[in-house]
């Protein structure tokens, strides 16, 4: 089990290298070091040797990928490559080019605002939508089923953007019960932030949800063991919340999984509506001030956390259910 | 370069491809009695049925949008200008469309400024002098006064025309960006799958690498670096949403691999290539058409988040996402401004849920079991 | 079993809900902060560089300006602006010398003959910088944080919180070490490429101190091998540059409260430099503090972390969330000012004159992005003011020719203030001079811009997009900077004309326009061949949501007298690459005032400015022999009527060019809740709070009027919910 572990994460390498490879190209190449120098030195007054300047001391002055005046191990790691990019494997995001604040710190300092918000939608979508689904299960082909999902469908084709504009006016402008928006990081001040953006979420993930667990559902319940189940006499009600629910656990619990890397990024729009200096926003802030550093490490750090969810995807399979084996 | 790949003309090119091959695909189908069968299955749902007229309703439009001409120069006097050395008519360098030309009452009615739905007056306070040089301010009477169905903008254009020539960029953004992804997921998932190998080596590895990396921030960096536009857009959703149909598509193959009437044809030693293409492919085709329609919803509605966050079509082009956009500042005022917002929630609900519902039909009829998110 | 859990868990949620209800109210902020003496108000964009030598922009200088205290500053009411001592005892005369070092006995000496100028500033004794703990001494009066451990600070968020802390007196040396510190490459100072034209000896202090960065790091890339990574290397372990080590003629410290400086040609206008945050002193004990390499990993220093001797210090930074600025204890006497400009009196500007500031005890700035969420807490009460040119508040505003700005009455019965002041800002379109179509100098070209000027009416321009928050520009020059001309005197005479009775400035009619393009060889727009004459139009707006409307808006006026124009739009680096090439047609560009000097705009025409054959700020590369020769007269030229003549004269001359279409002097305004007392807007300085006054009861009782919270619709809601459930339950119940 454990060295099945290794060799999964070790699996992951080279797709993180190809994750950089990739970022690389698309930043150095196309964007060059230079045409970032002018983006962070501002219009109003520039020379050809301040540019020079904020590319030395940015660490930008260096070859892209071969350094030519240095010997063996030089010639790979005095580039802006191995500088830049591959010293995101040890975790050292550097600074960022905007401000040279520590990117690493950042994020560290941002990830539990992210959480605060992620976390809860996460969890209270997840317990209304099963509970929903299981209902729509219990009466499917009656016209609750109908009706809740045509209200399902009715709810994926709107855009979140809507949600979160009209939540905010109709539960703070109109009815004045929460902030617009805001944030207090000291206890018990940041529950009233976060009502309506934990709100605004669950309902945005009603639809899919719904429709996602019932598909579930139903499939659970064609099985043969419901069959017998209820061939034994079990009513309706105990064979769906009992032995359905257990079985339809290991493709739940794959969607959780798969949604850590989604948890911890953030959610970028309602963190730029609601004013919450999660890392979505960081994101965001990182585009419109065009800082690659950044943004280079983001996506690192949103691929290493997907790398990991697939790891884990396969270790929560063989726990939940001891049939699959690992060779 | 950039402006050639978001030029009309381009588009159109692009355009022309989807119908040729929206054609090619109903001509195979209805030569198969499975698909057939299939789309009679779907069509008895009232609606499905109605999902579709409204769907087909969006597509005529999108199509007129596409169909351009250029109007000859007219002098003062609305004579006809030719030049003066070859005697050839002069036209009009900026296109215009058959939805321009069928919509000019509603491009013409402009005003000069906000006005609500229907309303006889506009919506801003102005100073107005009359003949005794005394100023007052009213509210002006529209020089069009209840013809605006969704009212008008900022400078005075009519909502409801923008709304509509919104249709056509969502529907190229929906529909291109599936003919970008269709193929590619069609021949890698069915290499990959078929094959097996190095090949399916190499072929996973990619789409692991552009899977592992959040859809959003690959777009994000993508479009900062190559610009905003409408075929950049459609080339790196294309890019960000190949993976999923891929990864099935191959899984599918896989299993299909193994099947009797597979290792048959290869035992009588028809061609692989034959065999994948011929035996294969067709029997992926139900997936592929609910992918696709269900994606199709999906991709509408992101355009509208990432033109919000500044990284969408652009401002050259007219978008929903781009209307939301605008009405941002209509929101802040007092009495707000609410019929911007409203026409561009209308008209993508209008399209969205069809599709969904489209889809929804699609899926039951063809393969109940596949599950989609 | 089941049962008695089911009961468990609807108690507990109906509790849960009830609590929430109950709880419920808008109010943003913890209880009882709205009744103290505190200013509320937000930002939009987190300000990422505090350091005196490197915050360029408006909202990292409102935070900054307020914390330290250059030499020099401007008066808060009088207008036009005035400099005034602030630290210093008083504002220097400028010795001149010539070649031969010699001083020159004129007053007012030609910029040919001067070679040096020596400044001499007198420094204000005990005035004390804020507590902080790079001043705590131990007990034996050494620095209390040298070489501490991370261990040591883990526990401090911010170096306000730091157990020790101290403070001592402002002296020359720290102005000395400022200036210094802006010829440190790593600070990359966006002033330096500037001031360093005019400081002696500032460029050869840049060249030492790369020198001997470049020295030092070459000797740690040899030590540390193929392993070296400049980024971190010095996060772990920050090169400390001896400021003082260079021999510096330019800034002198000659005594305690003494210093003089030297400029290398005639530049009176280095006092408005010198009252802006990057001549602010830095003391050498905060630069040592915070280049300790554990004071690295908590993300200390000059950036996010300010040292100064201002009216507040920063309390808290958390720039995604919350900014904190609190009165500093050790604030030297400053006291309101007893005059103003005209008007003030009546405006009750002047009730708290001579009284003792500041007034208002804590500054708290809570971050917000978005418009909307941002304008709704203003209009809630919740942020005393709107702050300056955010566009959103054009909407609660309509500007009326006879009666000036009004507020919509909603926001008037709320006792809404407005306080408009035209910025020393200039917006134009310009036409590039290099180009074959639009540019050059010949009398057809110059009819072909002035047509195009005349028709793009930025009255009806100012009217739909910003309200009238604007002005018609005439020319270069805005109003409140010397040598601008109101009224009909200050007319463009080819383009504009004076309209009495509204009292403003009006382009000329269509007709005009049209009769000019026939002139200029385009009748109706079109040329020999009767094609229209297209025009590319350059920018990088692409982003912005309002650019489409306005770019139609543009198009619109254009077609006008048949001229077309093409969307050219690209991103930043290639519309910057374009500019830098000339590469390009018409494109648009603003001006903000450095400081309120003609020749902070007049240069932007300079020939020898041109961005393609210098990279300077003269961005149509406009040249004119006579323009240039005048302008080199009037530069540095003291006030009086002599520079407004030549003023006049180069006015005259670039209208005629027309370089540029001159659209607008944009009036900015604030808006501000009735409590907030004290405010006109300040161009120039952000250091303005420490003169207003906040009624806090004033501002409690009216947020509790505003904000009812409003609680039918839930139960209306829950009514429905469970209505619709009632089929099923009955459903069941038959069965």
């Amino acid at each position: 089990m454990f060295g099945y572990i290794i060799r999964r994460s070790l699996y992951g390498f080279p797709i993180l290298l190809g994750v950089n490879l990739l970022l690389f190209l698309l930043f150095f190449y196309v964007n060059t070091p230079d045409d970032m120098a002018e983006t962070f030195l501002g219009e109003k007054h520039i020379t050809q040797e301040q540019i020079d300047n904020w590319k030395q001391e940015h660490g930008y002055a260096l070859p892209r990928f071969i350094n030519t005046a240095e010997s063996f191990p030089g010639v790979i790691t005095q580039t802006i490559f191995w500088q830049k990019s591959m010293s995101l494997f040890a975790f050292r995001f550097g600074r960022s080019d905007q401000d040279n604040s520590d990117i690493g710190t950042e994020i560290l300092r941002r990830i539990p605002y992210s959480l605060c918000i992620t976390v809860p939608v996460f969890i209270f979508s997840m317990m209304l939508n099963l509970f929903v689904a299981m209902i729509v299960a219990f009466y499917r082909g009656t016209y609750v089923d109908t009706w809740v999902l045509i209200l399902c469908v009715v709810m994926m084709s709107i855009s979140a953007l809507f949600y979160i504009i009209y939540g905010q006016m109709v539960f703070s402008i109109l009815f004045k019960l929460v902030p617009v928006s805001g944030f207090d990081s000291k206890f018990p001040h940041y529950f009233k932030f976060l009502m309506l953006p934990i709100l605004m979420g669950v309902i945005s993930s009603f639809g899919g949800g719904v429709r996602y667990y019932r598909t579930i559902f139903l499939e659970e319940i064609n099985k043969d063991y419901i069959r017998t189940a209820r061939a034994k006499g079990l009513s309706e009600g105990v064979v769906l919340f009992k032995h359905a629910l257990k079985n339809a656990m290991l493709p739940i619990l794959t969607n959780v999984v798969v949604m850590i890397p989604f948890l911890i990024m953030g959610g970028l729009l309602t963190e730029n509506f609601f004013g919450i200096p999660g890392l979505g926003s960081y994101m965001i802030d990182a585009i419109s001030r065009q800082d690659f550093a950044v943004l280079r490490s983001m996506v690192f750090l949103g691929a290493f956390l997907y790398v990991i969810s697939l790891v884990l995807v396969d270790i929560s399979y063989t726990l939940v259910d001891p049939r699959i084996r690992i060779g | 370069m950039k402006y050639f790949l978001n030029s009309w003309a381009f588009q159109n090119v692009l355009v022309v491809l989807l119908i040729l091959l929206l054609a090619w695909i109903v001509m195979v189908m209805r030569q198969s009695e499975y698909w057939r069968a299939a789309f009679r299955r779907v069509f008895k749902r009232k609606l499905a049925r109605i999902s579709f007229v409204i769907l087909s309703i969006y597509c005529v439009i999108a199509l007129l949008d596409s169909v351009g001409f250029n109007q000859p120069l007219r002098d003062t006097e609305g004579q006809v200008q030719c030049s003066a050395d070859t005697g050839k008519v002069l036209r009009d360098e900026q296109g215009m469309s058959l939805l321009d030309y069928i919509l000019t009452p509603l491009r013409a009615s402009k005003e000069k400024t906000y006005s609500a739905p229907f309303a006889t007056h506009q919506f801003t306070k102005e100073t107005v002098m009359d003949e005794t040089g005394n100023s007052s301010r009213k509210y002006p009477a529209l020089k069009h006064p209840r013809r605006h169905l969704f009212g008008t903008d900022k400078v005075g254009n009519d909502v409801l025309y923008i709304a509509l020539k919104g249709i056509r960029t969502g529907m190229i953004i929906g529909g291109m960006t599936t003919l970008l992804v269709v193929p590619f997921a069609i021949l890698f998932g069915v290499f990959a799958g078929y094959f097996g190998g190095w090949l399916d080596d190499i072929i996973q590895y990619v789409y692991t690498v552009l899977s592992s990396i959040p859809s959003v921030l690959l777009i994000m960096a993508f479009m900062i670096v190559y610009g905003q536009g409408l075929t950049q857009l459609c080339v790196i959703m294309g890019i960000t949403s190949w993976t999923g149909l891929c990864r099935v598509l191959r899984g599918e193959t896989m299993k299909l691999r193994e099947m009797e009437y597979i290792q048959a044809c290869e035992a009588m030693g028809v061609s692989k290539l034959k065999i994948m293409f011929s035996h294969i492919t067709p029997n992926l085709m139900h997936i592929v058409l609910i992918t696709a329609v269900l994606g199709f919803s999906g991709r509408v509605l992101s355009e509208a988040v990432l033109s919000y966050l500044g990284i969408g079509v652009g401002a050259d082009t007219i978008s929903w996402g781009g209307m939301i956009n605008d009405a941002r500042m209509e929101m802040a005022r007092s009495p707000i401004v609410w019929w911007k917002l409203f026409a561009a929630f209308v008209f993508m609900f209008g399209l969205v849920l069809p599709a969904n519902l489209f889809g929804d039909a699609l899926r039951d009829a063809l393969d109940p079991r596949l599950r989609t998110e | 079993m089941i049962k008695l859990r089911e009961k468990y868990i609807v108690r507990v949620l109906v509790l849960v809900l009830l609590a929430l209800i109950v709880g419920c109210s808008n109010d943003p902020y913890r209880p009882g902060e709205a009744a103290e003496h505190t200013f509320f108000s937000s930002f939009a964009t987190p300000p990422t560089k505090l350091d005196p030598s490197s915050a360029y922009y408006v909202h990292e200088g409102k935070i900054i300006d307020q914390i330290y205290e250059p030499l020099f500053t401007y008066h808060y009411l009088k207008r036009p602006y005035e400099v005034i001592p602030n630290t210093a005892e008083s504002i220097p005369i400028p010795v001149y010398f010539d070649k031969s070092g010699k001083v020159l006995t004129e007053k007012d000496p030609a910029p040919a003959k001067v070679a040096r100028v020596e400044y001499t500033v007198q420094l204000k004794k005990g005035i004390m910088y804020q507590n902080h703990p790079c001043f705590a001494l131990d007990a034996d009066g050494k620095p209390q944080y040298v070489n501490v451990t991370l261990k040591e600070i883990k526990k401090y968020d911010y170096p306000s919180e730091f157990e020790f802390q101290g403070t001592r007196e402002l002296k020359a040396k720290d102005y000395a070490l400022q200036v210094r510190r802006l010829a440190d490459p790593r600070l990359s100072s966006p002033v330096f490429s500037i001031i360093s034209q005019y400081i002696s000896g500032l460029a050869e202090l840049n060249k030492e101190y790369i020198e001997m960065l470049a020295a030092e790091r070459k000797r740690r890339q040899d030590a540390a091998g193929a392993a070296y990574n400049q980024e971190h290397d010095e996060k772990a372990n920050p090169i400390r540059l001896d400021y003082f080590a260079p021999k510096f003629e330019g800034f002198e410290v000659t005594g305690d409260y003494e210093i003089k400086f030297v400029l290398k040609r005639k530049y009176p206008q280095i006092i408005y430099w010198m009252c802006m945050h990057f001549f602010a002193p830095v003391p050498q004990e905060a630069v040592d503090f915070y280049q300790q390499p554990a004071m690295n990993e908590k993300q200390f220093s000059l950036n996010r972390c300010p040292v100064g001797s201002g009216p507040y210090f920063l309390e808290t930074f958390k720039a995604n969330e919350v900014i904190v600025l609190t009165r500093n204890p050790n604030y030297h006497d400053d006291f309101y000012p007893v005059e103003g400009a005209a008007g003030d009196v009546e405006a009750g500007l002047l009730i708290d004159a001579g009284k003792k500031i500041p007034f208002i005890d804590k500054q708290i700035y809570h971050l917000e992005k978005e418009s909307i969420p941002n304008w709704n807490k203003f209009l809630q009460g919740y942020i005393d003011s709107s702050g300056i040119a955010n566009d959103v508040f054009d909407q609660a505003v309509q500007i009326s020719a006879g009666d000036g700005a009004l507020l919509s009455p909603e926001m008037q019965e709320q006792g809404i203030r407005l306080i408009t002041d035209t910025d020393p800002t200039l917006w134009y379109t310009g036409f590039n001079m290099l180009d074959d179509v639009i540019g050059g100098y010949s009398t057809e070209r110059c009819k072909l811009r002035q047509a195009i000027s005349m028709v793009m009416d930025y009255n009806e321009y100012l009217d739909i997009f910003l309200n009238g928050r604007g002005v018609l520009a005439q020319g270069p020059l805005p109003p409140g900077i010397f040598g601008y001309r109101d009224g009909i005197k200050g007319v463009n005479p080819f383009v504009d004309e004076w309209n009495a009775k509204r009292s403003r400035h009006e382009r000329q009619s269509i007709e005009k326009a049209k009769a000019l393009m026939v002139e200029a060889g385009y009748p109706d727009g079109r040329d020999k061949d009767g094609r229209p004459l297209t025009l590319d139009y350059d920018h990088s707006a692409g982003m912005d949501p309002s650019f489409r409307t306005r770019f139609d808006w543009t198009r619109g006026r254009l077609d006008l007298i048949g001229v077309k124009l093409n969307d050219k739009g690209t991103d930043l680096s290639r519309f910057r690459q374009k500019r830098k090439q000339g590469n390009w047609q018409i494109s648009s560009g603003g001006w903000l005032a450095d400081y309120p000097d003609p020749e902070n705009f007049m240069f932007l025409f300079y020939g020898p400015n041109g961005k393609v054959e210098a990279g300077g700020p003269n961005m149509v590369n406009y040249s004119s022999q006579k323009y240039d020769q005048l302008f080199k007269q009037m530069e540095s030229m003291a006030n009086g009527d002599e520079r407004q003549n030549l003023i006049d004269e180069m006015m005259l001359i670039v209208q005629e060019d027309a370089p540029a279409i001159w659209q607008f002097y944009p009036v900015s305004y604030a808006l501000c809740h009735k409590w907030y007392k004290n405010v006109k807007p300040h161009a120039m300085s952000y250091n303005v709070r420490k003169y207003q006054r906040v009624d806090a009861a004033l501002r409690v009782k009216s947020q509790e009027k505003w904000n009812k919270p409003v609680y039918w619709p839930f139960v209306l809601l829950a009514g429905l919910l469970l209505l619709s459930l009632l089929p099923v339950v009955m459903k069941q119940r038959l069965k």
